[in-house]
């Protein structure tokens, strides 16, 4: 991954790859709780919710 | 901000974006090997028709998936809905027993033929030898409907032998002064006037990506969507300070123009009053109005419904005991985030209309009046 970065000419300092790393993180954390709430529930928020 | 600290901070987002992008992709992948697939959101299934308005296309094979679930979409060779292998299907120059006419409810949003109102009683029809057509569709005004039923009746020759059911929600009830007039898109897809470029992608991702519905339903299951956006309209239809005479004017005058329709051809017209789940349980509306500090009358569309059926002299069958009914016994009334009827109420208010449809249609013909 460096190394192709590096060839095309575009140089991460440290700090770029800690914040990638929190970055992916972030991205796994948020996937996974669309994933947990748009499972089924019976549990209905308290809405009305209208598509006519 | 120095030079090299905003190309740091350029650098942290374009970091951010590159990762959110490639997790999207990935999610996609994940989500469709979990068994999620694309919604063709009811791809093909309008064309348009009559006065800037608009009815099924005939011969559709379609299906959506929304946050209530996924349903099917079939239609018969005049694009009335009905079953996938169009057993009850309607043909031109066919005679029918029972139309019913209405809005989404009746065309019956979010469940499939079998799981609708109609779909009910056609099924229990059949087997008393008895023939049903659905002519509801979901946006259509009374008068909408009423243009659809001349274009069966006249150019496509279908003959009604005994009752014309109006299945009256709320909604119809109020608001049937007009046409109804939407854009029918290449896709066979419905948009609004203010339909534009950001309106098309967000179609697009709804009909390509998976993990658009589920964003969507995550966003419904957590309550994030505030009541205050959803609501408007519902409290409309109940606002107690509103009169009902000029609604009741309308309705009457389209109902007359039916019932006109329905004795040429030797038939008679029925209301069946079909409510809003939520007139089952009418306190959690009742706490919303106040906090916007409106009152509501929940009877006041089956009043005016009550009003005109006994001016026309037709009867009118009230669902909503059937609704309380299924409350009471703890059943969900309607779908999951969506006001339509779930399919076990459906089915309830299909065989309490059939019980009396069937008593009418039992009925030596000439006593049926």
């Amino acid at each position: 991954m460096v190394n192709l970065l590096n060839r095309l000419g575009i140089r991460l300092d440290p700090g770029c790859w800690v914040f990638f790393k929190w970055s992916v993180m972030a991205a796994a954390i948020f996937w996974a709780l669309v994933y947990a709430e748009s499972r089924e529930s019976e549990n209905l928020p308290n809405f009305v919710y209208v598509n006519f | 901000m120095s030079i090299s600290s905003r190309t740091r901070w350029l650098k942290y987002g374009g970091i951010l974006v590159f990762t959110m992008v490639a997790s999207a992709f990935l999610a996609e992948e994940v989500f469709r090997f979990l068994g999620d697939s694309a919604s063709m959101d009811l791809k093909g299934l309008y064309t348009a028709f009559g006065n800037r308005s608009y009815k099924l296309s005939a011969n559709v094979d379609t299906d959506a998936s929304w946050s209530a679930g996924h349903f099917s979409v079939h239609t018969d060779s005049l694009g009335l809905r009905c079953d996938k292998a169009r057993l009850f299907g309607v043909k031109p120059g066919d005679s029918v027993d029972v139309v019913f006419m209405g809005d989404s409810q009746g065309f019956g949003n979010g469940v499939n033929f079998e799981e609708t109102i109609a779909g009910r009683v056609a099924v229990e029809a059949t087997g008393a030898g008895r023939r049903v057509a659905n002519c509801a569709v979901g946006g259509h005004t009374l008068r909408n409907q009423e243009e659809l039923l001349g274009w069966l009746q006249e150019r496509s020759n279908v003959k009604t032998t005994a009752a014309y059911v109006v299945l009256l929600t709320p909604s119809l009830s109020l608001h049937s002064a007009n046409y109804t007039h939407a854009e029918v898109g290449a896709d066979g897809r419905l948009y609004g006037k203010s339909f534009n470029a950001l309106g098309r992608l967000v179609v697009w991702f709804k009909t390509h990506a998976v993990s658009y519905a589920r964003m969507r339903d995550a966003l419904h299951n957590s309550g994030l969507i505030p009541a205050a956006e959803n609501t408007p309209q519902v409290l409309q239809l109940y606002r107690s300070d509103v009169g009902p005479e000029q609604a009741r004017q309308s309705l009457l005058s389209v109902l007359k123009e039916l019932q006109e329709r329905a004795r040429a051809q030797g038939a008679s017209l029925f209301l069946a009053y079909v409510p809003l789940a939520l007139e089952a349980d009418f306190s959690s509306l009742t706490k919303v109005a106040e906090q916007k500090g409106m009152a509501l009358n929940r009877d006041r569309p089956l009043n005016v419904c009550v009003s005109v059926a006994k001016e026309l002299g037709v009867p009118l069958w009230n669902l909503r005991p059937v609704l309380e009914e299924l409350r009471a016994k703890g059943h969900p009334l309607s779908l999951k985030g969506d006001p339509h009827y779930a399919p076990g109420t459906s089915a309830a208010c299909g065989n309490e209309l059939w019980s009396e449809l069937e008593l009418f249609l039992d009925k030596p013909h000439n006593d049926r009046r």
